[in-house]
């Protein structure tokens, strides 16, 4: 709030000098107008009584003969319609507040129903995705039965087929496993504490070249680098960025990822980025759609969800991610895990 | 007690600042002789500039007419304003309060509904706009008329 102008003051006094003399509608409509415009000013309610007080006290002293009764008829009139813009206007606050208020409810409401909502498709897709794992290893388990105690039985063509069966069954599962791990990183609460993401990258690096040790590549991994996350899910979030990078870059003869961070815009920003297969960017909004794959399962295996997952995990944290690719070209995401308050 | 049972009707042209004053004058009268109090009077003259204002700057030139409302025990005052502007083509959004105004909201025609026991408003595209507002007499003690 600040005071009313200069003009108001002047104006108003010189109302209140007219009103003594003959009090009219246009005076009193006048110090209705001044009411407004103090009010579009910024001026408070009090600032009011305070201009009024003051010319009041003004008009005392420089007509020390004048009748105070009038005076303060008139003056508690002119008041009144100073005022009076005031009420209305408090009035508008007044219904503004309630139906924000009645908003508000509205929006809780509908946020706490969508989360029950989600919290029960999350729950039917886990029991589901449970479900369908026994019978698939009964699949699997047999056909490998059939392939081991059978095997002189069956003739090179149903041997093949099993092994068909088999692989099928296998790449079904892992979906489901996937899908497994998409659910829990949105059931699970997220708890953020200080993670030493080189470490993290680390380890996962480590793993990731022990599973093939034939390939020539190698991970470069920026010291010292830090997060403030859930440790579970910033964890998912790295095998799962760490494992696209080495996987789409198998073809390259030296294969090559790093994990860094740097400030963009005052925000630390982490990213991973290879040397591999990359993706056309004009595909780019696919890349975090589950189920999405830019390249063939012949090409490069996989189901299409990790990236799903990864960009779960980073909205939970009430952080960004975005990529950046050319085919043939390697290609870099870059995330960010919001403010240490966010959820 | 006596009542003035007699039709009671006042017109005011409205096109300027000086017939704003004369409709508020009009609105203060009105409210004295139906028994409004000082509270009633006082909202029932802001809702009538208000809507006075707005023709002035919206429609250019308009009419209002103030009535006697005298429907046993209960007595008020009747104000319907009309113009022949432009017209209002969302009326409800006319209707809503404008953050845009500077200096908060609660101005113009939103404001004096809320000052109002009743608040009418229709408006054609092309023909013009009539609002009418009703103030009753129902809060302190009437004061005896003060001329």
């Amino acid at each position: 709030m600040s005071g009313p102008g200069e003009e108001v003051r002047r104006e108003y006094v010189a109302v209140l000098e007219t009103s003594l003399q003959a009090e009219d509608e246009s005076a009193l409509s006048h110090a209705y107008e001044l009411g407004r415009r103090a009010l579009g000013e910024g001026a408070g309610v009090l600032d009011m009584v305070l201009l009024h007080r003051t010319a009041v006290d003004a008009l005392l002293a420089s007509a020390p003969g004048i009748d105070v009764r009038r005076l303060m008829a008139v003056a508690a009139d002119l008041l009144r319609e100073l005022l009076s813009p005031y009420e209305m206007s408090f009035r508008g606050y007044r219904d503004a507040n309630e139906a924000l208020r009645h908003l508000n409810e509205t929006l809780r409401q509908q946020k706490e129903a969508m989360e029950i909502a989600n919290r029960e498709l999350e729950a039917f897709s886990y029991s589901v995705s449970h479900d369908l794992r026994s019978p698939l290893r009964r699949i699997d388990g047999f056909s490998q039965i059939l392939l081991e105690d059978f095997h002189e039985v069956l003739d090179d063509e149903g041997r093949q087929y099993l092994h068909q069966i088999r692989e099928g069954a296998q790449r079904m599962a892992q979906l489901i496993d996937d899908l497994l791990a998409l659910s829990r990183v949105k059931l699970t609460d997220i708890r953020r504490i200080d993670v030493n993401l080189t470490t993290l990258a680390g380890r996962i690096a480590e793993r990731l070249r022990a599973a093939s040790p034939e390939r020539r590549g190698r991970f470069i991994i920026q010291q010292d680098l830090h997060a403030h996350g859930d440790a579970n899910l910033l964890a998912v979030l790295l095998e799962n960025l760490l494992g696209n990078a080495w996987k789409f870059s198998s073809r390259r003869e030296q294969a090559e990822v790093s994990v860094a961070c740097e400030l963009r815009d005052g925000v630390p920003t982490y990213l991973v980025r290879d040397n591999g297969a990359g993706f056309d960017m004009a595909q780019a909004e696919k890349l975090f759609a589950a189920f999405q794959r830019l390249h063939s399962s012949a090409e490069f295996e996989g189901t299409g969800i990790g990236l799903a997952i990864v960009q779960r995990v980073i909205h939970r944290h009430g952080g960004r991610i975005w990529a950046e690719g050319r085919v043939n070209g390697g290609a870099a995401f870059y995330f960010t895990l919001g403010p240490a308050g966010a959820p | 007690m006596h009542r003035p049972r007699s039709p009671c009707h006042a017109w005011v042209y409205v096109q300027d600042d000086t017939d704003v004053f004369v409709a508020r004058r009009c609105s203060r009268e009105f409210a004295s002789r139906q028994g409004l109090s000082h509270a009633e009077a006082e909202a029932l003259a802001t809702a009538v500039t208000e809507v006075a204002r707005n023709i002035v700057v919206h429609a250019g030139l308009g009419e209002m007419h103030f009535g006697a409302l005298e429907s046993d025990p209960r007595r008020g005052v009747i104000v319907t304003a009309r113009d022949a502007g432009a017209g209002i083509p969302h009326v409800e959004q006319a209707m809503q309060d404008g953050f845009s105004t500077k200096g908060g909201l609660g101005f113009g025609l939103p404001g004096a509904r809320r000052l109002v026991d009743q608040f009418e408003i229709q408006s054609r595209v092309g023909e013009g706009t009539t609002v009418r507002l009703w103030k009753w007499a129902l809060g302190e003690a009437r004061r005896p008329d003060a001329s």
